[in-house]
């Protein structure tokens, strides 16, 4: 047996789970061990987030794919001009003819739309598309699966704008539609009667509902703050633990430096303290529901601020301290937004409220 | 869901070898762009492409870009695909791997090649963390350390061989094909693929140091 052979055997003989196997001389034996090393490999995870994402894409691709398939329309074979018509003959051609070209301008823009992303022309299309389609599911079953499949499209669409560098309209159009998706899908299998469908409909939201979760954090690394704002209380939305704000302190030292409180919930180890959208102070201290920064006096500006929080993981929240504030709560700062020593010259109690920092608004469908 | 897709499913998941009328069913569904279909391929092949990416990248980040942009290219191009053979889909997805690796290290510094990084660090402030191992390496950090040592090594080692040589390696020991198989689909004899098998083993255990009187192969030999 030629020592090629004699490999592939023992190597056979090992995928079978024989530990102990007798090699005839070194090289094989390293070439062996060469194989081990390769099967080893299989030991590596593919990320499930990374996994599940790429499937998203995957799907929406075919998904497009075949209705280009589905809607390529038969090229007509010319009539021969010698064949003498007859004129009522004609007009039925005529008829048909027109019938056609409509028909033709019509799966065209369908499949237009198709394409289309929210912030296109065309994009209204796929919006009356999608409501057609849901008038025509009487079922609440029916009702349940078109939700469910509009609101992973809605999901691809996102993560399109987001990749292909979309302004952040355009993003946030299209996860204002992704929040009108997700609450059409819930309320459509809460509006079905307990039992073993329902059961099954919720399983399958579930799973939509982990993929959004997986697409929303994905997206937070790839988008500017007011949309990292918009992702996270979307997540919120979802019941994801994510960071909030619920009160901002701001306080002059006596060394002539601010120090800024902000108190919330979930933030995480090394939070970043955001102002203006921009990173801003030396966070000095942070628990899961406050964060102490100092910044000094020469880089805070008058009029309103916003002041945020970021976390590792790229959800963020934010409070908004408008320029009443300073003068309502911080007389002596009315000129230059400057707080004065020893006193909580600017402070702020609220709860983040949709719109005020893109927050997607739940639309209806 | 068709009876073909319903066959794999269960199969896919425990990672069983599928019938090859099955295959073949999928694949022909696949090839009208069915989504179920492109899914339970896309499903089965991943493990493969994605550690196979790695070992020849190093880098998570990279690795993501070029697998997204190998399986984009399988639904795009899916009908050309001749075959209806597990090996020959495997062969033709990893040929498409190889042009997009060889275009990712095309655009990579030496210095940027290798930072997987380690559970709990990060290897640059760029490249998150990625929990490369299920396995029990995870909580232990100087195993850990030598296995990436391991894989990066593996990489430098594939990148030496020939493109037949790594689609035979990875067939056979990351995608379990059978080497009569992969005859096949590469229009050899089975003895000519064990004796390309051999070489290929050969010229790993050498770069891996693990043949006597070799050499380990330093790891900035490679360009």
């Amino acid at each position: 047996m030629n020592p090629e052979e004699y490999l592939n055997r023992l190597i056979e003989r090992r995928e079978h789970g024989e530990v102990q196997i007798p090699v005839i001389n070194d090289e094989i034996a390293a070439s062996l061990a060469a194989a081990e090393v390769l099967t080893q490999l299989q030991e590596i995870d593919v990320p499930p987030a990374f996994a599940s994402h790429l499937e998203l894409h995957i799907r929406a691709r075919a998904r497009h794919l075949a209705l280009q398939n589905g809607t390529t329309i038969p090229i007509a074979r010319p009539r021969s001009p010698a064949v003498p018509q007859r004129f009522p003959l004609r007009r039925v051609w005529i008829a048909v003819g027109t019938a056609a070209v409509l028909m033709l301008v019509c799966l065209g823009g369908l499949t237009a739309s198709a394409q289309s992303l929210p912030g296109d022309i065309l994009y209204g299309l796929k919006q009356a598309e999608y409501q057609f389609t849901l008038t025509l599911a009487s079922d609440p079953q029916d009702r349940v699966s078109v939700q469910i499949d509009q609101l992973r499209s809605t999901l691809v669409d996102l993560n399109t704008i987001v990749n292909n560098g979309r302004d952040d309209d355009a993003i946030r159009l299209a996860l204002n539609i992704v929040a009108a998706k997700t609450n059409g899908a819930q309320a459509a299998v809460a509006a079905l009667p307990a039992g073993s469908e329902r059961e099954v409909a919720q399983r399958n939201l579930d799973s939509v509902l982990a993929e959004e979760k997986q697409a929303l954090r994905h997206l937070l690394d790839h988008v500017d703050w007011p949309i990292q704002l918009a992702l996270t209380l979307q997540l919120g939305a979802l019941g994801d633990p994510v960071p909030t704000v619920t009160h901002v302190m701001v306080r002059t030292q006596s060394n002539g430096t601010l120090l800024i409180t902000l108190t919330g919930t979930h933030f995480a180890p090394h939070v970043e303290l955001v102002i203006d959208g921009q990173p801003g102070g030396t966070v000095s201290q942070s628990t899961s529901e406050q964060l102490l920064a100092v910044i000094s006096s020469s880089a805070w500006s008058p009029g309103a601020k916003a002041l945020g929080v970021h976390n590792p993981d790229g959800t963020a929240a934010q409070m908004v301290l408008d320029g009443d504030d300073h003068e309502q709560q911080g007389g002596d700062n009315k000129s230059n937004g400057t707080p004065t020593p020893g006193d909580d010259n600017k402070s702020k109690n609220s709860t983040p409220t949709p719109g005020s920092n893109g927050t997607p608004t739940p639309g209806d469908d | 869901m068709s009876n073909a897709l319903y066959h794999w499913e269960a199969a896919t998941d425990k990672r069983e070898s599928v019938s090859t009328t099955t295959f073949a069913q999928v694949i022909r569904q696949a090839r009208r762009h069915d989504e179920e279909a492109l899914v339970a391929l896309y499903q089965r092949a991943l493990p493969v492409i994605y550690r196979y990416a790695l070992a020849r990248l190093g880098r998570p980040d990279l690795v993501e870009d070029v697998v997204s942009e190998v399986f984009l290219v399988m639904v795009e191009s899916i009908g050309e695909l001749r075959t209806e053979q597990e090996a020959g889909f495997y062969a033709w997805l990893l040929q498409i791997a190889l042009g997009k690796i060889s275009r990712a290290l095309r655009h990579m510094t030496r210095s940027e090649r290798r930072s997987i990084p380690l559970p709990g660090t990060y290897a640059t402030d760029h490249y998150p963390v990625v929990e490369l191992m299920a396995t029990d390496l995870m909580s232990n950090p100087v195993a850990l350390h030598e296995w990436r040592e391991t894989l990066e090594e593996v990489g430098m080692a594939l990148d030496s061989l020939s493109t037949e040589q790594q689609v035979i390696v990875i067939g056979r020991f990351l995608a379990g094909q059978k080497i009569e198989d992969l005859a096949q689909v590469l229009g050899k004899q089975p003895g000519a693929v064990r004796v390309l098998q051999f070489r290929a083993l050969n010229a790993l255990a050498k770069h891996l140091g693990l043949a006597r009187g070799s050499q380990r192969k330093g790891k900035g030999d490679r360009a």
